[in-house]
């Protein structure tokens, strides 16, 4: 559909509240965790003591006499029809593993009963480490077979998962390779070369609710699944074939999530149910903050090598990436993204990506918001920033100079669509902070900038609307709103139709009731849902439009809507309610069909999205601390249907980035312990820690989403690593090459810097 | 959590005559605010069969008190109290300044100053149930040759765990006595004295009996010209314990340093009094050429493991700015 210009349009591109916001605000919203079912028990689970062990046997003797445990359950005793038991039997294969789930009338009583259970394990060499992995005679994540699960990958993300088939040395589960032209001759032609390692470490998601899940076998004969999830479709298939169960056996209820950020895509909804149906009654579990932290699915830890080389004047001439992903147990790291987006955001006439994916035993990762854009982002802005400097070229010029722009071919193959990327560069060189720079480092502060982009997510989406009596319209969707996400489809149901957003009713369904739509993850909600509710809604007025013809004995193209009337254009005194219609559209002898609006999209080409930002920082040379000063994010939004919106998740974005660049950081030890399982020894980023956050909107209107909008959530997440650290390089003169920048990492690094003179 | 009992006496007498060992090791264990005690017992590194809620016995308070004689402080006076009381903030400022630095509000509303010197390591191997430690009872300790980044720098103790009360290092920077009650009735320790390394024959951090109390602490009046402060270097902005604190307070009289008591924390089992800086400050005239030195010679024994090496220059920068800060010219 083409772009209509933001100044036609009345609820589209207003600053409207969320309609969820109420809810949450009282209290009284209702989580997976607020819910109580007559005769449910409380789930808590006895995890692996190791990061790899034979487990010999479970005595669970001492744990089933505790008072009020209903059972203790092991491997053998779920009744799983296909697919890996989520319990342990044989063979553990990372700390917190779940062995068995005990199940109790009390939270209290389970977690009492936990401690009981007696654990017969011996352990064994773990892969905790990119060198112990890659170590000739090295340990194995496992003795058993492998199990390979890469269907999630392809949720995430429509450029992903393209490596093919070869044999590759244990540990090493996927590789890239992606080249073009002569990566000899390219660095051969350079005036510069600079040539970066750059580490990150494993993060977790940091949701505030942690993984919950409440199974109860109905009285109908069905499985209900109430769950806090970003894919209620997935849930119920996954749940289906793990019971050997029909699809409409299972009905999945999506909870409001309390954070989900990628992390939960169906992790314990299916260990649940075979826990809910062995026992025959509800069963409850919401993993404590420190089973997350152990058993749920971060993102992986990274290193990523980079050589580029460019001309002096101010041109790269070749790019050579080398990326290692460390994944917890099973292939799961966004490998590909990365790659794709390390040769993306700039002309890079030579080429040579190569990267490869290792396991571990740590759990198996997941998708943290933009999957692979973090880590890719980092390691290739900080060496754009190296070059520049080296080639003595304004870093912001030098990206202007060679940023992809539509046309240009990406790493995979296909050229980029319209992308906003130079606007986007523009808008920040514009802002005072960059204009005044160089006194900005007369007081010993620094300026830096980064590139985050994400290539946007697909998948198809369906919506259904109706009239309701009262005039008003019921879209029904079964996507799931993580960030306010309906509140924007209210508003694009409103301007498609011609009423008011408060006269939008957002019903969101069970998996048995709604309308399929895809998982809520890849900044795809807004750009398919949201473009199939704009169908839905245009599908509606349609069939409105056609009942007030016949009425008014007028065409339809001669009708418009206005302050809920269908009226003849510029008469309003020939007009008939929106009321009117659903009455007689449900009445005995109205003789017309009722209004049902169907909105289907099924786009194939992506929106990608891209942010700038721009932080000023100082840098305690004493005690090696960070202090972000100002803050700056620009991003090219497309059409911002709600910018107050838009800008939350901007916020949330930067903050999130702010928490990889200088606090966040999974440890484990040399045993593969994770060292770092509270709250307290995992270091979210706390409100004194994000600075204010001015942000710029930049609207490159997308060809194929609602009114020109584009996948918001992945982009702001993506820069500030790179910002923070070119930031840190400018204040400092120090390259960090690590992250998080803990205060004990930037005083090591001013150290050996202070020793290199 | 393991099953507990729970008892609430209202007299010092009742309550002292509960707690201690059994012979089976099961212990009774007083409750105050609970913060470092509970996280404990949730964790599974303690498992007392019976607590003894302190908060209704008559003799224990949280009174804060200004006499001519100087500051007394009740054992049960929150970390909030503590914090916000003027005459701290205003004599006292290492005192208010380590208890602002501490933990988060919330906390701070609960936790006293009696537990909080009290607490235990925030150890991450000590704080694993899983995980055996010398600390608590087992042969070696696996921090030395572990993970080691937030452990001790200077090895005096076959423990590598650090004293995590930003407090206590105040404490003794400001000279302060620890009132105990035992069965046996009063005593008075000074705070340098009442936290002791933890040694093969007594795993803790100070020298109260498993059937004593404290009662609370006496703060002498400041002299004239002194001023204290209290530095934290923390791995993020708030709520996190110190990588490396350091308390200091100096008296200048005449344009020379008559008195000063500095102490580091984060970097031992227990508070580091820096007598060997101290003494070297005592009759010399303020410069920063002599606080860069007494940074120097703060860290001149350090030890450090694998992963810490950062703190002895933390150590040595914060103790420099310290002493410069305690010194500087008012306003």
């Amino acid at each position: 559909m083409v772009a209509t210009e933001p100044r036609e349009l009345r609820s589209v591109g207003q600053r409207l509240k969320r309609i969820d916001s109420p809810k949450k605000l009282t209290g009284q919203e209702r989580f997976t965790g607020d819910l109580r079912l007559p005769g449910m028990l409380y789930a808590r689970l006895v995890g692996s003591p190791y990061a790899h062990a034979r487990i010999n046997g479970i005595d669970t003797s001492a744990a089933l006499a505790v008072p009020g445990v209903a059972a203790v359950l092991l491997a053998a005793d779920l009744p799983i029809r296909e697919g890996e038991n989520p319990l342990a039997s044989d063979e553990a294969i990372y700390n917190g593993q779940p062995l068995a789930i005990v199940l109790a009338e009390s939270e209290a009583i389970a977690e009492d009963a936990v401690l009981l259970v007696d654990i017969d394990a011996e352990p064994l060499d773990p892969v905790t480490s990119i060198e112990e992995a890659l170590r000739e005679g090295g340990p194995q994540t496992r003795f058993s077979a492998a199990h390979v699960d890469e269907a999630e990958a392809r949720l995430h993300n429509s450029d992903a998962g393209a490596a093919e088939e070869k044999v590759l040395p244990a540990n090493v589960t996927n590789t890239v390779d992606y080249r073009r032209g002569d990566i000899a001759k390219g660095f051969a032609d350079a005036d510069q070369v600079v040539e970066l390692t750059i580490t990150s470490e494993q993060v977790h998601q940091g949701y505030i609710e942690p993984q919950v899940t409440l199974v109860a076998p109905s009285p109908l004969g069905k499985l209900d699944v109430y769950t806090s999830t970003q894919g209620m479709f997935v849930v119920q298939n996954k749940v289906a074939q793990t019971l050997g169960l029909q699809a409409s056996e299972v009905e999945v209820h999506q909870m409001p999530v309390g954070g989900g950020f990628g992390g939960k895509f169906g992790l314990n909804e299916a260990m649940v149910a075979l826990a809910a149906v062995a026992v025959n009654r509800p069963v409850l579990l919401q993993l404590t903050r420190m089973e997350d932290f152990l058993s749920a699915n971060p993102a992986p830890a990274c290193e990523i090598r980079v050589k580029l080389g460019g001309t002096s004047d101010g041109f790269i001439t070749a790019l050579q990436a080398d990326l290692t992903f460390l994944a917890g147990i099973a292939p799961s790291s966004p490998l590909g993204i990365a790659a794709i987006l390390v040769g993306g955001y700039y002309r890079f006439p030579n080429m040579e990506i190569t990267g490869q994916e290792i396991i571990s035993n740590r759990p198996k990762s997941g998708a943290y918001r933009a999957p692979g854009a973090q880590q890719a982002s980092l390691a290739i802005e900080a060496a754009i920033d190296e070059l520049a400097r080296a080639l003595g070229k304004d870093p912001m010029d030098f990206r202007l100079q060679n940023c992809a722009v539509e046309g240009d071919e990406r790493p995979n193959g296909g050229a980029w669509p319209r992308i906003g990327l130079k606007e986007t560069l523009e808008a920040i060189r514009e802002h005072p902070i960059w204009q005044e720079r160089e006194a900005i480092r007369q007081r010993g502060h620094g300026v830096g900038i980064g590139v985050g982009g994400w290539p946007g997510g697909l998948e198809p989406a369906t919506a259904v609307c109706r009239l309701d009596a009262d005039g008003k319209l019921t879209m029904m969707l079964g996507s799931v709103d993580l960030n306010g996400s309906n509140t924007g489809m209210a508003q694009i149901a409103a301007e498609a139709l011609g009423i008011e957003t408060d006269d939008v009713n957002i019903n969101v369904g069970t998996s048995s009731s709604a309308p399929w739509s895809g998982s809520t993850g890849g900044s795809k909600i807004t750009y398919t849902v949201g473009a199939a509710v704009q169908r839905a809604a245009e599908d509606a007025r349609k069939q409105i439009l056609e009942i007030a013809a016949q009425r008014l004995e007028a065409s339809a193209d001669d009708l418009e809507i206005a302050d809920g009337n269908v009226q003849v254009k510029g008469v309003p005194s020939s007009s008939i309610s929106l009321k009117q219609i659903a009455e007689l559209s449900m009445s005995g002898d109205g003789g017309v069909d009722p209004v049902l609006g169907r909105g289907a999209s099924a786009i194939t080409q992506a929106a990608p999205g891209f942010a700038v930002h721009m932080a000023e920082v100082s840098v305690d040379e004493l005690t090696g601390e960070t202090t972000i000063h100002r803050y700056v994010a620009a991003q090219d939004v497309g059409l911002a249907i709600n910018p107050a919106l838009v800008e939350d998740q901007i916020h949330g974005g930067v903050g999130q980035g702010i928490g990889w660049a200088l606090y966040e950081g999974m440890a484990y030890d040399d045993a593969g312990q994770l060292m770092t399982a509270s709250l307290m020894d995992y270091a979210i980023p706390k409100a004194e820690m994000i600075p204010n956050i001015e942000i710029i909107l930049v609207q490159v209107p997308s060809e194929h989403g609602p009114y020109g909008a584009k996948g918001i959530g992945e982009p702001p997440a993506v820069p500030g690593a790179a910002v923070i650290t070119n930031a840190i390089r400018d204040a400092t003169g120090v390259r960090v090459t690590h992250i998080p920048v803990r205060p004990e990492i930037m005083a090591r690094a001013l150290d050996s810097a202070a020793a290199a003179d | 959590m393991r099953p507990f009992a729970y008892e609430r006496p209202e007299s010092i007498t009742v309550a002292l005559s509960r707690l201690g060992d059994d012979v089976d090791g099961a212990a009774v264990r007083p409750l105050a605010g609970g913060t470092d005690l509970l996280t404990l017992m949730k964790a599974d590194i303690v498992a007392p069969h019976t607590l003894i809620d302190l908060k209704r016995v008559v003799e224990l308070d949280d009174r804060i008190e200004m006499t001519a004689e100087g500051m007394t402080i009740g054992a049960l006076a929150t970390l909030a109290q503590i914090e916000s009381h003027p005459d701290i903030v205003g004599s006292y400022a290492a005192l208010a300044g380590a208890a602002s630095q501490a933990a988060t509000p919330q906390l701070r509303n609960m936790a006293t100053i009696g537990g909080n010197v009290l607490q235990r390591p925030r150890c991450w191997y000590f704080r694993d149930p899983q995980i055996s430690c010398w600390l608590k009872g087992g042969d070696s300790c696996p921090a030395r040759d572990g993970e080691n980044a937030h452990h001790a720098i200077f090895q005096d103790s076959p423990c590598v765990a650090v004293h995590p009360s930003d407090s206590a290092a105040a404490l003794i920077a400001l000279d302060a006595t620890v009132r105990i009650r035992g069965a046996s009735g009063e005593r008075a320790v000074s705070a340098g004295q009442f936290f002791a390394l933890p040694t093969d024959e007594h795993r803790l951090e100070s020298v109260l009996g498993p059937d004593e109390l404290i009662l609370g602490f006496t703060l002498p009046a400041p002299a004239a010209g002194s001023r204290s402060v209290y530095l934290k270097a923390m791995d993020r902005k708030t709520w996190a314990f110190a990588l490396v604190g350091v308390a200091a307070s100096v008296t200048v009289t005449g344009g020379t340093i008559t008195d000063a008591r500095v102490v580091l924390g984060g970097v031992e089992p227990i508070p580091r009094r820096l007598i060997a800086v101290e003494e070297l400050l005592h009759g010399s005239v303020p410069s920063d050429d002599l606080f860069r030195r007494m940074g120097e010679l703060a860290v001149v024994d350090a030890q450090p493991l694998s992963q810490n090496g950062y703190k002895v220059d933390l150590a040595r920068a914060l103790v420099t700015r310290a002493l410069a800060d305690a010194t500087a010219p008012a306003g």
